[in-house]
């Protein structure tokens, strides 16, 4: 196995003076800048490189790039490990790192081959039929056993280190396949001035062009490649993206497509991408994405040696690797010829070719003067071997003799299937054309155009021409190009093909010919669903898995509908298609992600006073996309220790919080009062200038929607502000009404949530500690009342005082302007020392307000009304958002669970929010009465205390019930009370 | 009374000022504080509200204002007023005369941070995140777009062919902001720096 | 992804507007009957084909608007503002 045996002489467009040295399960190899890892280990003679999914049968490559459905490994490792990765798709570089997957202990001798002597289970609809038997043996043994014999490879453990992004383009002319018609349609488009990006999957540009030789326009297909891909990649209004593969064509035309950045590298370099998607929005789509070859249908066409045609010839031409030693071909058309003859020129023994066809063709003729024996009628019964392929059983199509023959490569040419993946992903219908036997799929949308091979145009010089006038239609109905429409178009010709992918399997035959390598599905299986009655063309899909693996059934899915229209005695086209489902190649998540993950997954807002914050040993928690402190612990101090002491703080002296998370809006014109009038259920025509009043809003629906204090700065300036989760919300919804309901109201808004930033100033030392920070203005009783709102200035600054109170303390709300966050911060320090200020956290913040029983977030849970919530007095005989609603009979019936405050009897008892009320301690099988909605450890009450939603309401202050929580099998004795637990006169906002 | 110091959203990043010598090289700057006016025109106004400002309203594209400044028609009867710094005080003022009763101003002048990325792939840095064609012959020099990058709001104003691009954003999300556009900008060796006030 | 033709801003990425259901549905007088109100609230038609919908242009110039989209091809045939008045069915 050792040694660079099977590589070439000469040939390839590999760099044999850069030799790289690899890994393989373990082993170490060497191969050449420029190989991929499928041809490096072919070059050292490794044909064995992994096991199948359902039955671990070895499996060597079938197709050279995208469209290979078995060589799949698992590559690098540790963090980097990531599995399924096609090795025909893998650019060796030193050092790389690779195993085979799917294989117990090891890749030749794998246990789990047993699978195939079980395989009567695991033929086609195995899971629904496993799913038949005891569901009780379902998981605990089935499922186990399936799980560890089937899957492939292994994800990493770690997170990944790499990252990822987008990019989004607007190209002109989007060429999608670089081979000489995608070339040759992006030169024409770019030559007239269009924004054109071209893409294709390799890193080699010029598809077919590198696999054979030949001229184009008098020049050799490798100058000319050059030319072109020189002429494009020096023209500022051209983007030519390598190792780059379209994923999807989506609605209105958006294609994705996946750059690979960095994986053909070890790691990627500083600052880059490991990959990169593409997100394009192309004018004009140019679908030059060429065709994939068919393989044939015979017993045993997945042994390591069985390959296409294209890719025993590909390794030859593209990597100077010699697939084998001696090579049989099997065609149906002349693709097997002109690869018989290309193998032979790079010296390479080619011992027949078996042409299903009964007449010999012109070049069927080549290959026998070329000394090549040809057996027309001819097509492989069966591949002969161990492991790999040792020979081949011909068969006559018509004498039924056979002939055995040896060879370790056996290569298939069953006509080519263009390349219509991405077509069929966007809807277009695949059409099945007799002339070239396979399907194409004509656009209806004129944005797109597809050609070349990719609409079954097979003659080179044709394809070049009809990329031209491709690239010249695009450029014209862009408006930048001003030819004349030719008057015919180029059409594909009939090609000499026989209409046979599958060969005959005599009566007695053994064994599986397979149809979906990749998830291991025979032609047996298609029989055998077919018989079981799924016989249309998406059962039998679901039902075997046929074309559902992540090659999307590349090689699969034109074989197997052969096999269900013979099956079926009908016409292939009659038994109709699937369509093809993105992403075209398998597709990392990260890739889909891009910057979106982790820390970065969303974007992160921070307060003006966020420093501050951080120097004040500030932890903080997320709130909406807000960073808010939840808490300052102090050197030693836990989390609860720090909450109780910075709420006992307030009520005892002052405490300051950042309030600037508040969304606030700016409201102005005649009709703001009204306006406002219409969105809260309360009043505002008559609320004075200087006088701020809390408003509550409900959804159209009448549930409670939102609640916040709004100030009238003048007459027709109001200043909105409500919560921090719903200002987002608000906003749009205040939108809604002047957009779309009120729009004959003078109102016009915007948000200033970033305008002003805020602080709360609480506690009975408030005014004492504000008297000090504002400059010189009045700050008494008097002159500024509770629900006061006045303008002056801090340090020069303009301020605003909202006399409110959240926490039930004497309180004001302060606003300077965002930049001046941090010095007003620094200020209020300062001044508040003497009162042993104490910054407190959103958890503090709720203690307080629970304490006081004002609603929040959880009490406002999209299900609860404003009488619920004891607010029901608050709406007014006016027209407003969500009164219809709310008044409807179930939102107002008297059995309603409505606001209460409630407590343990034991002091020792902690509540829980969610916790449900109930009459008698028993767990189960008994009716909720409601449930506790927030909870906090009251340093005011001595213990916890609750706010919840009872049947009865307040009528029941006073009872003794039960409040359950199963999840931790508690069960606490609770009273009822008023949900005002501190200063319930409300005194001390007052005083 | 001192002048007030006001602190830029990106403050606390202490940046450097920019180096002496002029590099070819993509660029950010926090360019600190601007003068920043949301015009609201009253129902049925905006087309008075935009003779009083001297401007046609041509969505997409940013007009100059005689006495300086840049008005960017956001939305229908709606104008975003950028000014300097140092004449935002005086400028809002003159609005508020000038367009009463036509118009509505709120200042937003700390609602928002101002960044500059400059330099040969400034385009396709943004071009990672924005949904929207910046190329020249799409959004030429004097036009802009609102739209979001990575989550967040941005108003886009594109100042030069070069390209250079102006970029405003809610000045909560400025940190989140810079950090991303310096991520994305990190295979570009993007240089970073704080504007100087006095160098306009 | 759809590409919204937005009046003001130009054509726009879906990912830029909140999708805010049937445009064709009035809200009725406050007054109304209860059951008026629970039909404009609650009850939706599911139609194939060409449909009127709010797409609320939050990531750009923050206008509702009117949009119609055919339902079984995502064809988006026109975009108005929705502060612009209902139009004639």
């Amino acid at each position: 196995m050792a040694g660079s045996s099977f590589r070439l002489p000469s040939g390839g467009a590999i760099d044999r003076s850069s030799s790289l040295s690899f890994e393989f399960d373990g082993k170490s190899y060497r191969g050449f800048q420029g190989d991929t890892l499928a041809s490096a280990l072919m070059a050292n003679g490794v044909r064995l490189f992994g096991r199948s999914f359902k039955y671990h049968r070895p499996r060597g490559i079938i197709a050279l790039g995208s469209a290979e459905p078995n060589a799949l490994v698992e590559m690098r490792g540790d963090a980097r490990r990531e599995p399924n990765i096609q090795a025909t798709m893998v650019e060796l570089y030193d050092g790389l790192v690779a195993r085979s997957q799917n294989r117990f202990p090891s890749l030749r001798w794998d246990v789990m081959a047993v699978n195939q002597l079980a395989s009567p289970f695991l033929q086609a609809g195995f899971y629904y039929k496993t799913f038949m038997w005891p569901a009780s043996f379902w998981e605990p043994v089935y499922e186990k056993l399936i799980r560890r014999a089937a899957g492939l490879g292994r994800a990493a453990e770690a997170p990944d280190p790499d990252h990822y992004e987008h990019t989004h383009a607007h190209p002109d002319v989007l060429v999608i396949g670089a081979g000489a018609t995608g070339l040759s349609a992006a030169t024409k488009a770019a030559e007239t001035g269009a924004r054109v990006m071209v893409l294709d999957e390799h890193a080699a540009l010029g598809g077919w062009l590198n696999h054979e030789d030949g001229e184009i326009d008098g020049a050799p297909y490798k100058a000319w490649l050059d030319r072109q891909v020189s002429t494009l990649e020096t023209k500022e209004n051209v983007e030519v993206l390598k190792r780059t593969s379209a994923l999807g064509l989506y609605d209105d035309n958006m294609v994705l497509a996946l750059e690979r950045v960095s994986d053909h590298l070890p790691e990627p370099l500083a600052g880059c991408a490991r990959q990169r998607l593409w997100i394009i929005r192309p004018q004009k789509i140019i679908v030059a994405a060429g065709a994939i070859e068919r393989p044939l249908t015979f017993v045993n066409n997945d042994k390591p040696g069985v390959m296409l045609a294209s890719a025993a010839q590909g390794l030859a031409r593209c990597y100077g690797v010699a697939p084998g030693k001696r090579i049989i071909i099997a065609t149906n058309n002349d693709g097997g010829h002109r690869t018989a003859l290309t193998l032979q020129q790079a010296g390479i023994d080619v011992a027949a070719v078996a042409d299903a066809r009964e007449t010999l063709s012109l070049c069927a003729e080549e290959s026998q003067s070329a000394g090549i024996a040809v057996h027309t009628a001819t097509m492989p019964q069966k591949a002969l071997g161990g492991v790999e392929v040792s020979g081949v059983r011909l068969r006559g199509l018509t004498s039924e003799k056979t002939l055995d023959l040896d060879c370790d490569v056996i290569a298939m040419a069953g006509g080519l299937n263009p390349n219509i993946q991405l077509l069929s992903q966007g809807g277009k219908r695949p059409l099945w054309q007799e002339d070239i036997q396979a399907f194409t799929a004509e656009p209806s949308d004129d944005a797109i155009s597809t050609v070349g091979a990719c609409r079954g145009i097979y003659n080179l010089a044709a394809c070049v021409e009809d990329g031209r006038l491709a690239g010249e239609a695009a450029a014209r109905d862009l408006g930048l190009s001003s030819t004349a429409a030719p008057s015919v178009r180029i059409e594909p010709s009939a090609i000499d093909i026989a209409p046979v992918l599958e060969a005959p399997k005599p009566p007695g035959t053994r064994g599986k010919a397979f149809v979906d390598f990749q998830n291991d599905v025979t032609a047996g299986d298609i029989r055998l669903a077919v018989q079981e009655g799924y016989e249309s063309v998406e059962h039998l899909k679901r039902y075997t898995t046929l074309g559902m693996a992540t090659d999307q059934g590349k090689l699969a899915n034109v074989n197997g509908l052969a096999v269900l229209a013979d099956a079926r005695n009908e016409a292939l086209p009659d038994v109709g298609v699937t369509r093809f489902r993105p992403p075209y190649t398998p597709t990392s998540i990260g890739a889909f992600a891009g910057h979106h993950r982790g820390k970065t997954y969303q974007p992160i807002r921070r307060t003006a006073m966020h420093s501050a914050h951080e120097e004040c040993g500030a932890t903080f928690v997320e709130a909406g996309q807000w960073l808010r402190p939840r808490y300052y612990a102090r050197p030693g101090e836990d989390m609860l220790t720090a909450i109780k002491r910075e709420a006992t703080a307030v009520r005892a002296s002052l405490g300051v919080c950042d309030v600037s998370t508040l969304g606030k809006i700016d409201v102005f014109g005649p009709d703001a009062a009204e306006f406002l009038n219409r969105i809260y259920i309360n009043n505002w025509l008559k609320l004075p200038v200087g006088k701020a009043r809390y408003g509550v809003m409900l959804r159209e629906d009448g549930h409670l929607f939102d609640d916040g204090t709004t100030s009238r700065l003048s007459d027709d300036h109001f200043f909105v502000t409500c919560t921090t989760a719903n200002a987002g919300r608000v906003l749009a919804h205040m939108e809604h009404a002047s957009q779309v309901l009120f729009p004959e109201l003078d109102v016009v808004f915007c948000s200033a949530t970033e305008q002003w930033c805020g602080v709360a100033l609480a506690g009975p030392n408030s005014r004492a500690a504000l008297s000090k920070l504002v400059d010189g203005a009045d700050v008494s009783n008097d002159a500024l009342p509770f629900m006061g709102v006045t303008e002056t200035t801090i340090e020069g600054v303009p301020a605003r005082l909202f006399r409110i109170s959240f926490s039930g303390e004497l309180a004001y709300e302060i606003n300077v302007p965002w930049g001046a966050g941090n010095m007003l911060w620094r200020r209020i320090m300062e001044v508040g020392a003497e009162f042993d200020i104490t910054p407190y956290g959103t958890e503090a913040l709720s203690v307080l307000r629970i304490e006081k029983g004002h609603i929040a977030g959880s009490e406002i849970d999209g299900r609860t009304t404003a009488a619920d919530a004891g607010l029901g007095r608050m709406m007014a005989k006016k027209a407003f958002i969500g009164k219809a609603m709310a008044n409807r009979p179930g939102l107002t019936a008297a059995s309603r669970p409505a606001l209460v405050g409630v407590k343990p009897i034991s002091t020792h008892d902690r509540l829980r929010g969610g916790a449900h009320f109930v009459a008698a301690p028993k767990a189960r099988e008994q009716e909720s009465l409601g449930w506790v909605s927030s909870t906090a450890d009251s340093p005011a009450m001595k213990g916890w205390i609750g706010l919840g939603f009872l049947k009865g309401g307040t009528a029941r202050i006073g009872e003794r019930l039960f409040a359950t929580y199963p999840l931790k099998d508690e069960m606490v004795e609770i009273e009822i009370c008023s949900p005002i637990f501190v200063d319930p006169e409300g005194e001390r906002v007052r005083g | 009374m001192a002048k007030p110091i006001y602190s830029s959203p990106l403050s606390h990043l202490s940046l450097s000022p920019r180096p002496s010598e002029q590099t070819a090289e993509t660029s950010l700057a926090d360019l600190g504080r601007v003068g920043f006016f949301h015009v609201l025109a009253r129902k049925d106004k905006a087309a008075e509200t935009a003779v009083q400002m001297g401007v046609s309203i041509t969505p997409g594209q940013a007009a100059h204002l005689e006495g300086g400044g840049v008005a960017f028609p956001t939305a229908p009867g709606e104008w975003m007023i950028i000014c300097a710094a140092s004449t935002a005080n005086e400028e809002l003022s003159r609005w508020r005369v000038q367009l009463e009763g036509a118009a509505y101003i709120s200042d937003q002048s700390h609602g928002r941070a101002a960044l500059r990325l400059s330099g040969p792939y400034a385009a396709r840095l943004l071009a990672k995140e924005c949904t929207v064609d910046l190329h020249l012959s799409h959004l030429p020099t004097g036009s802009f777009a609102q739209t979001q990058l990575a989550g967040i709001g941005v108003l886009i104003h594109r100042i030069s062919d070069t390209p250079s691009f102006d970029l405003y954003c809610y000045s909560g999300f400025a940190d989140s902001f810079w950090h991303w556009l310096t991520d994305a900008g990190a295979e570009f060796g993007l240089q970073t720096y704080q504007k100087d006030q006095a160098d306009g | 992804m759809h590409r919204i033709p937005c009046p003001w801003c130009g054509a726009r990425d879906e990912s830029e507007f909140q999708y805010q259901g049937d445009a064709s549905v009035r809200r009725p007088n406050p007054e109304a009957e209860n059951s008026d109100m629970s039909d404009y609230v609650y009850f939706r038609e599911n139609p194939k084909g060409w449909h009127l919908e709010y797409w609320h242009h939050v990531g750009g110039c923050r206008q509702w608007l009117v949009v119609e989209r055919n339902t079984a091809t995502h064809e988006i045939k026109s975009a108005r503002l929705a502060r612009s008045g209902p139009e004639e069915r």
